[in-house]
């Protein structure tokens, strides 16, 4: 299930069971603070949310982008926030998508479609999730955060994603798209200092490189050597062993982000 | 006329791809073996995709075009076989831009238009024959006749570009058609660009085995690179396709290699702890099982590996928890369902006495769809009935057995409940 916010339409997460795309309602912390009760337009925007998912996901198996563009408009009008879209509405469905492939009921050349069009549909948000971040990711200067994909992890959304949505919690970040060679990024990161730096891993061998990347950065400091944040598919599917020396966070949503700003 | 417009439109990228260093050192003869291998292989997955998306399309037009070629990917097969380089690493970064040419492919295979551009430029590189055939060959030190991709019309290499490109003009095509043609072979010049700009200079880092070695259409999955991980892996792929006549019955060929894949895929789980290795074979399981391949196959893919690594004196380095644990969790699992062995038995020894066609087997591979399907993997029951009980071909005798051993497995279950 996904929770959205009922007062502000933020999304929450994912609940389970995480393999229904049903919206529920939950309420965001800033929400709660304000201590307000649902009302029937609240009950009004849980429709509207499953009806843009609905539509969007139509869109995607008739490739039909005026569809999807339309969807769009109507989830801005309901004021949901690009990165919200991108995290509630686009990434369910690609995880379904990915389901669906699992389950042999759709074929690989059918899956390539679908991720293709999203992945249009996602170039169109992402530049409007980046107008309201303000600070562009990839933006010099000293960054809060590093993201980046794991070496070898082709899944390119993730961590695109996680940048937008850091950017717009107010952190100062900086995707390293592609990653650069591992001794590249060990400079980078000797050079920047930053408090954090965001992996995504989509199959379970992709850790091995994040591993060797701590390894190579453990001669800084512990006072100011960075966190290491790991998640992405293979982390929400339980497939990476623990290690220390790095932070392995399945939902987004779960991040802890009081010492990285 | 589309050819010339086809000509004029790739002219630079064509230039450009002519003038990289790798066709350099191969006119020079000191191409490395690597380079030309892991090319093929490269090859081997953009072939694949497109052949296969030409095959399925309905297009008129593309499959007039398409009649005047013949298939690439069995030559590209049949001389990486002859060559004898399954040892051979690949250049990784050029693997890269061959999956994601495929992929390009694919995601636009909807559109003939797009496959046809694509099929000039792979038809075109045809052209240079004898030539590149000789310089190949000579890069790696075999006689040139032992290469059947490159100049593979031979002595018809003109007349069968004169006969491709009379079709490609008898094309009846719009502005919008004509660039939508000359687009995507221009996009395939540029992914061979890409390709051939990775494979040569190359470091030797980035030499590494690589899953589209043994099996081009298993995408960019983990590989064992330790020594003879690989090799052992390949073996106990072959000893449990020999113990599964009905893969080869079902799947053919391509179920040849991807069982070599699989295998592969499977020995690199050997390294992780037992918690993460249950949980991916799970998902491999529900993979497989979702497409008529019962667990009780993969039991046995598991089996072969676990015996070889153990003989083989692997054991030192890891012992497998995860998979000795996934094999044992089905064992519970069955005894939970109320699975009767003598029960499966007897209606194996029943199958085997029919008539017409019979399968190795069959009943235990059913059981345990039927298995697959209580233990919550939906469909998986169907997608192995469905072959096994297909009135072409077996007889009303087979699937009539067939059904009563559901039926009884179902009481089982309910006298378990
Ligand atoms: C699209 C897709 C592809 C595309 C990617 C295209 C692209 N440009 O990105 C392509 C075709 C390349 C691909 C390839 C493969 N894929 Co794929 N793919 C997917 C799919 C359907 C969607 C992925 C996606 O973009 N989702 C959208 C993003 C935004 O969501 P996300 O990745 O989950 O990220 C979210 C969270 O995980 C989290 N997160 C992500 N990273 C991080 C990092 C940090 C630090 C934190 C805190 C959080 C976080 O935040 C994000 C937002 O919520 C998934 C399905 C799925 N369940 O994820 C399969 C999936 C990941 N793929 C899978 C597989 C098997 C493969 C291949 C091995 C197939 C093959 N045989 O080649 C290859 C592997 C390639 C490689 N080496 O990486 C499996 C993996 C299963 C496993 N056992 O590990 C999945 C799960 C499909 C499935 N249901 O089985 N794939």
């Amino acid at each position: 299930m996904l929770r959205w916010c009922g007062y502000c339409q933020t999304f929450l997460g994912e609940a389970p069971p995480f393999d229904k795309l049903v919206i529920t309602h939950g309420v965001c912390e800033t929400c709660a603070e304000l201590a307000l009760d649902f009302t029937p337009q609240n009950i009004e925007h849980a429709h509207t949310l499953q009806d843009i998912l609905a539509e969007l996901s139509l869109a995607g198996s008739r490739a039909d982008m005026q569809a999807a563009k339309a969807a769009i408009r109507t989830a801005t009008a309901a004021h949901m926030q690009p990165v919200d879209m991108l995290l509630g509405l686009v990434a369910p469905l690609l995880f379904e998508i990915g389901e669906e492939w699992r389950k042999g009921r759709i074929t690989v050349a059918t899956e390539h479609r679908f991720t293709e069009f999203f992945e249009q549909v996602f170039a169109l948000l992402e530049p409007r999730a980046l107008a309201l971040v303000g600070t562009p990711s990839g933006a010099t200067g000293q960054p809060d955060a590093l993201v980046m994909n794991a070496w070898g992890n082709r899944h390119t959304l993730a961590a695109r994603v996680l940048s937008l949505w850091l950017g717009a919690r107010g952190l100062r970040t900086q995707l390293l798209e592609p990653p650069p060679p591992p001794e590249e990024v060990a400079a980078i990161i000797i050079r920047l200092q930053p408090r954090m730096v965001f992996v995504s891993v989509a199959l379970s061998e992709h850790i091995e490189s994040v591993r060797a990347l701590a390894d190579m950065v453990s001669s800084i400091p512990e006072s100011h050597r960075p966190r290491f944040v790991v998640g992405g598919s293979a982390v929400k599917m339980g497939l990476v062993p623990d290690t220390p020396g790095l932070e392995l966070v399945p939902d987004i949503h779960d991040l802890n982000l009081e010492a990285a700003v | 006329m589309l050819h010339d417009q086809l000509k004029d439109a790739t002219a630079d990228q064509h230039a450009r791809l002519d003038a990289l260093p790798f066709f350099q050192a191969l006119q020079a003869g000191t191409l490395p073996a690597p380079a030309i291998v892991t090319l093929l292989r490269g090859l081997a997955i953009v072939h694949a995709v497109l052949e296969r998306a030409v095959t399925q399309s309905a297009d008129a037009r593309l499959a007039a075009v398409a009649s005047a070629t013949s298939p690439k990917l069995p030559l590209i097969v049949a001389d990486l076989e002859r060559l004898d380089v399954a040892q051979t690493p690949s250049i990784t970064p050029a693997i890269h831009a061959a999956l994601d040419c495929g992929a390009a492919i694919l995601r636009r295979a909807e559109n003939p238009l797009s496959l046809l551009g694509t099929l000039y430029v792979l038809e075109g590189s045809q052209r240079g024959g004898d030539v590149l055939r000789k310089a190949y060959a000579q890069c790696l030190a075999v006689p040139a006749d032992q290469l059947s991709y490159w100049g593979c019309y031979r002595q018809d290499t003109q007349a069968r570009w004169a006969q491709f490109t009379l079709s490609l003009n008898a094309l009846t095509c719009d502005e919008g058609d004509v660039a939508a043609v000359t687009d995507a072979a221009v996009r395939a010049f540029e992914w061979f660009t890409r390709i051939c700009s990775a494979l040569y200079p190359y470091t030797e880092q980035q030499l590494k085995q690589h899953v589209t070695a043994v099996n081009f259409e298993a995408g960019d999955h983990a590989m064992p690179q330790a020594p003879g991980e690989m090799e052992l892996a390949l073996r106990a792929g072959r000893d449990a396709w020999d113990r599964n006549p009905y893969l080869e019955m079902r799947f053919g060929d391509r179920g040849r290699r991807f069982t070599s894949s699989d295998s592969c895929w499977l020995v690199t789980l050997i390294h992780l702890p037992e918690t993460q290795g249950v949980r991916s074979l799970e998902w491999l399981r529900s993979v497989l099982a979702s497409r008529g391949i019962s667990t009780v196959i993969l039991g046995i893919y598991l089996q072969c590996i676990l015996r070889l690594w153990m003989d083989e004196g692997f054991g030192a380095t890891a012992s497998g928890p995860g998979l000795a644990r996934f094999l044992a969790d089905r064992e519970a699992e069955r005894a939970s369902l109320g699975y009767a062995v003598p029960v499966v038995e007897r209606y194996e020894r029943r199958l085997a006495r029919c008539s017409g066609l019979t399968v190795p087997s069959a009943a235990t591979l059913i059981a345990s769809a039927w298995v697959d399907e209580r233990a919550g993997i939906v469909g998986a029951l169907s997608s192995t009935l469905d072959w096994f009980t297909d009135q072409n071909r077996f007889t009303p005798e087979w699937t009539d057995i067939v059904h009563k051993l559901l039926a009884e497995l179902d009481t089982l279950t309910g006298a378990v409940c």
